[in-house]
């Protein structure tokens, strides 16, 4: 297994531990279990942050200003992550209004998805791409059904449950978003000559985190919760849309923005630290997600109405 | 000009990677605090 990805298998069992552990607790779930995980995140940030100052080496052509992408890339990623939690949380709080239609809805995307997966293997080119794109997309909406069926049964999820966690995804997702265009800017001066420029992937990437800004600024903007979080859901989805023409923009319009490097394109040194900075981004984006959903459920139950008296028994 | 462009090493611009890792401590750690803050006057 590759260095880098040691750290990341060690925060996921402490993330799958502490979240297990909290949710079978008997009594329910103890409050603050995510400390554990924003610790070694931040364990992980000092780390990362100083093997990117002075550990990583230097570039071949970009010298030390290649040492901004240690935090430039890992706050791309995990913005778009951030975007994806949002976007699934939306689409189960939606789905969650209705946790009956939820078995039928899974089989029912299951059955033409792995269809579609199979047609996939018989063809070539663009049509084998595109069938194995909407076959996989089927299909993680039937084991999303499926998970939140489960959830709904078994732990008590509800519609509620699921939009704070989508609330505070994008709200996580657009802090990483204005960083990441911050220092893509403060990257693209020593190596561009500019700090901006209408390029495809930086102009998506604006447009990316302006949509995600205007979805907040909706959910802020009505006040019955119903609407609220059936309006905010649908923006959530239709806003999404943009996180796949943002990641694709470089090989399909590519100007002045290099193409995603792979480990194929950079040493093993400076994978391993680009992977380390993504893990601690990615745990401290765990972190940050579940102390915002605890905001948005304390608001949600501070305005939620006080529960009439039982009405007196008629005689 | 791209013969140029291949020959050219970048040379310095320490002054970028220290803005870029200053600001990201920054963001990180002031949207951490407004969540502890917004935690706590949610608490009241």
């Amino acid at each position: 297994m590759p260095a880098g990805y040691i750290f990341g298998v060690v925060g996921l069992f402490i993330f799958a531990l502490t979240a297990l552990a909290a949710t079978l607790r008997p009594g329910g779930v103890r409050a603050n279990w995510e400390h554990g995980i924003g610790l070694y995140a931040l364990g992980l940030l000092v780390y990362g942050q100083y093997g990117g100052l002075y550990l990583a080496p230097p570039d071949t052509w970009m010298a030390d200003v290649a040492r901004i992408l240690y935090v430039h890339v890992p706050a791309a990623w995990i913005s778009m992550v951030a975007f994806t939690w949002a976007f699934a949380a939306a689409f189960g709080a939606l789905m969650l209004e209705r946790p009956k239609s939820l078995p039928v809805l899974s089989a029912a995307t299951a059955v033409p998805g792995i269809g579609l997966i199979g047609l996939a293997m018989a063809l070539t080119g663009v049509q084998r791409g595109l069938a194995a794109f909407f076959g996989i997309l089927l299909i993680l909406t039937a084991v999303e059904c499926a998970l939140l069926w489960i959830g709904n049964r078994f732990f008590n999820w509800t519609s509620d449950t699921l939009d704070h966690i989508s609330e505070a995804s994008t709200e996580v997702g657009v802090v990483l978003g204005v960083l990441l265009l911050f220092l893509g800017s403060v990257f693209s001066r020593p190596t561009f000559n500019v700090y901006w420029t209408w390029d495809p992937r930086l102009t998506a990437s604006a447009v990316m985190v302006l949509t995600f800004v205007g979805v907040s600024l909706l959910r802020s903007s009505v006040d019955d919760p119903i609407t609220r979080r059936t309006w905010s859901n649908v923006a959530t989805i239709l806003a999404y849309i943009n996180i796949p023409v943002t990641y694709m923009s470089v090989k399909w319009w590519r100007t002045i923005h290099q193409l995603q490097s792979t480990p194929d394109t950079l040493s093993s040194d400076m994978t391993f630290w680009l992977r380390l900075n993504a893990w601690a981004f990615l745990f401290l984006s765990i972190w940050f997600v579940a102390r915002r959903w605890r905001i948005a459920r304390a608001r949600a139950l501070a305005e939620a109405p006080p529960e009439l008296p039982p009405a007196p028994e008629i005689p | 000009m791209i013969i140029f462009a291949t020959q050219g090493v970048i040379q310095g611009g320490w002054e970028y990677v220290w803005t870029a890792y200053i600001t990201t401590w920054v963001v990180l750690a002031g949207y951490g605090v407004s969540l502890w803050w917004r935690a706590r006057k949610e608490a009241r």
